[in-house]
């Protein structure tokens, strides 16, 4: 198969959009690939993971391998205080229902979407206040 | 796999505009084109051209639209087939392949997986 981009200029977009949004909600860092994971896709997405460096203790890595039609959510050290596996299972669940209906792009939109809002970080009121 | 579904739909999209057009080109054939033709305004050629070359045409023009919206559209992701594209990483590291070597895969997280 001859290799291509995966998303559009627009679609991209929306993704790197999204990712905007959710890094603002939460304050952590998101981060999507999408591509080959291989045969053991856990290990593949912890490395991943680990790429993104000093970031990636309070980082969210979203792998998607659309050939072998699996999800990994990786969440590090800290990221997974904000945004523990539940919230990560029901991000999971956005995502591939909208992958299984061939919409990849949107999947990936609301489901990064979905764990900003569970990461998100709780305004604190009165603060100074005794 | 894609291509064999582009023919076929092209092939479809062809043979049914050809149809519709020209069945009823063929039921007028008998009553006015055979006036227009005795008459000698219309030569066996020109009829020929009306009848079989603008349905053809016609058919043409919606099999160019019908392909040329779909490749406007660009290659989509189909589930089931096999991943075509060069893998994409929004918001990864600036050097992904260095990086990778170079890193040891994540310990104490946490995270979900799935399939579709």
């Amino acid at each position: 198969m001859p290799a291509g981009e995966a998303f559009s200029d627009r679609q991209r977009e929306e993704i790197e959009r999204a990712v905007r949004l959710a890094e603002r909600e939460s304050g952590l860092r998101f981060s999507v690939y999408v591509g080959t994971l291989g045969a053991d896709s856990r290990e593949r997405a912890l490395r991943l993971h680990a790429a993104l460096g000093p970031d990636a203790t309070s980082a969210v890595l979203v792998a998607v391998d659309p050939g072998e039609r699996r999800l990994e959510i990786v969440t590090g050290p800290e990221s997974k205080r904000q945004l523990d596996d539940y919230s990560c299972g029901l991000g999971a669940l956005s995502m591939t229902t909208q992958f299984a209906a061939g919409d990849l792009a949107g999947g990936i939109v609301n489901g990064v979407l979905t764990l900003g809002e569970h990461a998100r970080t709780p305004k604190v009121l009165h603060l100074g206040q005794d | 796999m894609g291509g064999v579904r582009s023919a076929y739909r092209a092939a479809v999209v062809a043979l049914t505009g050809t149809v519709v057009l020209l069945v009823p080109a063929a039921a007028h054939a008998g009553s006015a084109e055979d006036e227009i033709v005795r008459e000698g305004t219309l030569s066996t050629g020109e009829w020929l051209l009306w009848v079989i070359g603008l349905p053809l045409a016609v058919a043409a023009v919606l099999v160019a639209v019908v392909l040329g919206a779909s490749a406007a559209r660009g290659q989509r992701y189909r589930p089931g087939l096999t991943w075509w594209a060069e893998p994409a990483w929004v918001n990864g590291p600036e050097q992904p392949d260095r990086a990778i070597e170079a890193a040891v895969p994540t310990q104490g997280g946490g995270g979900a997986r799935a399939r579709w």
